[in-house]
């Protein structure tokens, strides 16, 4: 007798559980339509550099480089700007600086020039390229390796070689007439 | 002892005491050459890659230092080898005339003195050449 009511109560919670695990199979297809609906209406901006990082510059040179500005979300973009992140003295100018609009999956093209400054060292720079749109930030990098561009190195060079040559052709001769 | 002997244990102990300081020179002298040229090419290398790393107040006073180092040794190497030259050109010459006393003079040709003033100046041209690589390659990679 005892066990048919142990049985009994066992039963019931099982039918419990049942209607518990059917709940939550339920909500869970009434959420994931609402997860996939938010997912297809993104918006995204992809910004591709079209340029070749083994040109190198000289100091007070300036160069154009092409921007492809994709709108790859699902809604139309308004007021994209553009802006840069570059080293110290370096100008960067964008043409256009902004884009009214770019439609869902259209590109426009954006000429970016920058000009190295005339006292810029050798070296490797990078300069940072951003679009804003309406809380939609895209970056994305440009590296360029600069030259020197005088030849200042070149003469001090020059002069601390004539400095050694003279030098020794003054102890040379010096100790060639103490021989003497 | 009688005279002439000791004379000729003296002359046997100069002529001993001269071939000491020519084994010296050549030691000091060869001393001088490497460490110049060694020093140069550690130099050109450390000075190669500080110019072609970016430019900085920093790396352009560690350059000029090794450049002043590079100056330093270089004189103070080719005094040195002048200076060697001037020794043996002596030792050798009082070696000459200890073997024209003795009458032996024929043995030794004397033109290997001028071979030895070539070949000092052969040395003190590569440390030259070298200090002058030391310091115009790192500048010119700037």
């Amino acid at each position: 007798m005892r066990q048919k009511k142990w049985y009994d109560k066992v039963m019931i919670m099982k039918r419990n559980i049942g209607w518990i695990l059917l709940l939550a199979i339920g909500l869970t297809g009434v959420l994931m339509p609402g997860v996939a609906a938010a997912q297809l209406e993104k918006d995204d901006l992809l910004l591709n550099i079209m340029y070749s990082n083994y040109n190198s510059l000289k100091a007070g040179e300036q160069r154009t480089v092409y921007m492809e500005v994709r709108n790859n979300g699902s809604n139309d973009l308004t007021n994209i700007r553009f802006s840069a992140e570059s080293p110290e003295g370096w100008t960067v100018e964008f043409s256009p600086a902004v884009i009214d609009s770019l439609a869902s999956g259209n590109v426009k093209t954006v000429n970016i020039t920058f000009k190295v400054p005339e006292n810029a060292a050798k070296g490797d720079y990078n300069i940072t390229v951003i679009a804003d749109s309406n809380g939609l930030r895209a970056v994305t990098g440009i590296y360029q390796h600069v030259e020197s561009g005088s030849l200042f190195w070149v003469w001090v060079a020059a002069a601390l070689a004539a400095v050694l040559i003279v030098g020794f052709v003054l102890i040379f001769l010096r100790f060639d007439r103490e021989e003497k | 002892m009688p005279v002439h002997r000791k004379v000729s244990t003296m002359i046997e102990r100069v002529h001993e005491h001269i071939i000491g300081e020519l084994n010296t020179n050549t030691r000091t002298d060869t001393i001088f050459v490497l460490t110049a040229v060694i020093l140069n090419l550690i130099t050109l290398g450390i000075n190669s890659g500080i110019a072609s790393a970016q430019a900085s107040t920093t790396s352009t006073i560690v350059m000029f230092t090794f450049v002043a180092l590079i100056i330093v040794i270089n004189f103070v190497s080719e005094v040195g080898l002048l200076r060697g030259r001037q020794m043996r050109r002596k030792l050798l010459n009082g070696l000459m005339k200890m073997y024209k006393d003795q009458g032996v003079e024929g043995y030794y040709d004397q033109t290997l003195l001028g071979d030895y003033r070539t070949r000092y100046n052969l040395f003190m041209l590569t440390v030259l050449f070298t200090g002058l690589i030391a310091i115009v390659i790192p500048f010119v990679i700037r």
